[in-house]
C-alpha cells in the first residue's frame, strides 16, 4: 500500500495547480519537472545569452513547505545531480551573488527568500524585505526572484562560457 | 462539455485565479466564476466590466469566449476602474498615464523607462515600487489588483534593484 502523502507534500501540489504557478507555466517562466518528497526540480527560464541554457533547473527541498521556507541549488536535470560550477548562471553584480560558490559549497542560493541563507543574516529582514519568504503564499515568490535575476540586465551566461 | 482554463485577476484578490468555463461558453460565464472566488463585482451603479491583458476595449459580457478572443489559458481582468490613473517618480520627477486595468505592471514599467529616457541597460536595473510601502508587484501582475474602486489611481517609484550581500 502505498503512503498517502505528507500535508507538505499536499499543500505543494496544491499552489502548483493554482493560477500563480500555472501562469508562469503558461508564459514559459518555468515548469516543474519531477517530485520526489520533500525534493522538486523546477526549471526557470533564462534570457538568451551566447551559449546560455534556455532555462535553468534548480531542486528544492521543500520539507515543512510552506511554514517553512524552501532552500534549493542549480541542478542538472539530465544527470540528476548538483550542477557543475562552470555551468551555473553568472553576471556582473547580483547574479553570481544569488549563485555563489564560495558560500556553503553552492548548495543553496544566496537569497533572503533561501532558509538556509537567511540564517544569520536578519540584516536582510529590513534590508530586502521584499525577497523574504512569506508562508501564507507559495513556491512562486522564490521562483519569480530567480527568473527576475535570470532575465536580468546583470545575467550574463553560464559561468564558464 | 469540453472547458477551458482562464488565468484571472481583478479588484479584490490579491493572486492570479484559474478558473475553468466551457469552451463554448460566453464572458459572463468567466464573471460567474470570478465571483465564486471573490473578485469584487460591481452592481448597477457601477459595473465591473472584463478586459483582456493589456487590452484598451472592455470584452461585451454577451459575447462567446471565441468572438471576445479569450483563448484557453488567455489572461483577462475584472474591475470597476474602467482606466487607472498611474503616476511613476524617479529623480525628482513625476511621469503619469492612463492605462486599463488590465495592464501588467511590466507594460506600465515600460512606458515609465521611456519616460525617463533610461538607458537599456538601467531600465534592467530598475523595478516598480507602490510609493510610500516596499511591495514591489510581479511583472505579470494587472495594475488593477492593486487599487479598489472608487480610488482608480496608483503611484510607483522606480528604484534599482539591490544586490544581495553581507
Amino acid at each position: 500500500m502505498s503512503e498517502s502523502p505528507k500535508p507538505d507534500e499536499r499543500v505543494f501540489f496544491d499552489h502548483i495547480g493554482r493560477g500563480p504557478f500555472q501562469s508562469g507555466v503558461a508564459r514559459e517562466r518555468w515548469r516543474l519537472i519531477s517530485v520526489e518528497w520533500p525534493y522538486a526540480v523546477i526549471s526557470v527560464s533564462a534570457a538568451p545569452r551566447p551559449n546560455g541554457p534556455k532555462e535553468y533547473a534548480l531542486r528544492f527541498n521543500l520539507t515543512n513547505y510552506p511554514q517553512l521556507a524552501p532552500t534549493a541549488r542549480p541542478w542538472d536535470a539530465e544527470r540528476n545531480s548538483p550542477l557543475e560550477d562552470a555551468k551555473r548562471p553568472h553576471g556582473t553584480s547580483r547574479v553570481p551573488m544569488a549563485f555563489r560558490t564560495n558560500w556553503k559549497n553552492g548548495t543553496a542560493l544566496y537569497l533572503p527568500c533561501d532558509r538556509e541563507a537567511i540564517e544569520g543574516h536578519d540584516v536582510w529582514r529590513t534590508k530586502h524585505p521584499s525577497h523574504l519568504w512569506k508562508p501564507n503564499e507559495d513556491i512562486t515568490q522564490y521562483l519569480r526572484i530567480v527568473h527576475e535575476l535570470l532575465n536580468s540586465g546583470d545575467y550574463t551566461g553560464p559561468r564558464g562560457s | 462539455m469540453e472547458r477551458i482554463e482562464i488565468f484571472l485577476q481583478g479588484e479584490g484578490v490579491k493572486d492570479i485565479i484559474l478558473v475553468h468555463v466551457p469552451k463554448d461558453g460566453n464572458v459572463r460565464d468567466i464573471l460567474n466564476a470570478a465571483k465564486e472566488h471573490g473578485v469584487t463585482l460591481g452592481g448597477d451603479g457601477d459595473p465591473s466590466a472584463i478586459y483582456i491583458e493589456d487590452a484598451e476595449e472592455v470584452v461585451d459580457p454577451n459575447a462567446s469566449l471565441e468572438e471576445a478572443g479569450i483563448r484557453h489559458r488567455g489572461h483577462v481582468h475584472i474591475h470597476r476602474c474602467h482606466r487607472i490613473n498611474v503616476s511613476v517618480n524617479f529623480n525628482a520627477r513625476t511621469e503619469t498615464k492612463v492605462f486599463p486595468p488590465s495592464a501588467t505592471v511590466g507594460r506600465v514599467k515600460k512606458w515609465a523607462v521611456k519616460a525617463f529616457d533610461m538607458s537599456e541597460k538601467d531600465a534592467a536595473e530598475h523595478i516598480l515600487q507602490i510609493t510610500g510601502s516596499g511591495a514591489r508587484p510581479d511583472e505579470d501582475i494587472h495594475i488593477g489588483t492593486l487599487v479598489t474602486h472608487p480610488v482608480c489611481r496608483i503611484s510607483f517609484d522606480l528604484v534599482p534593484k539591490v544586490r544581495v550581500e553581507g
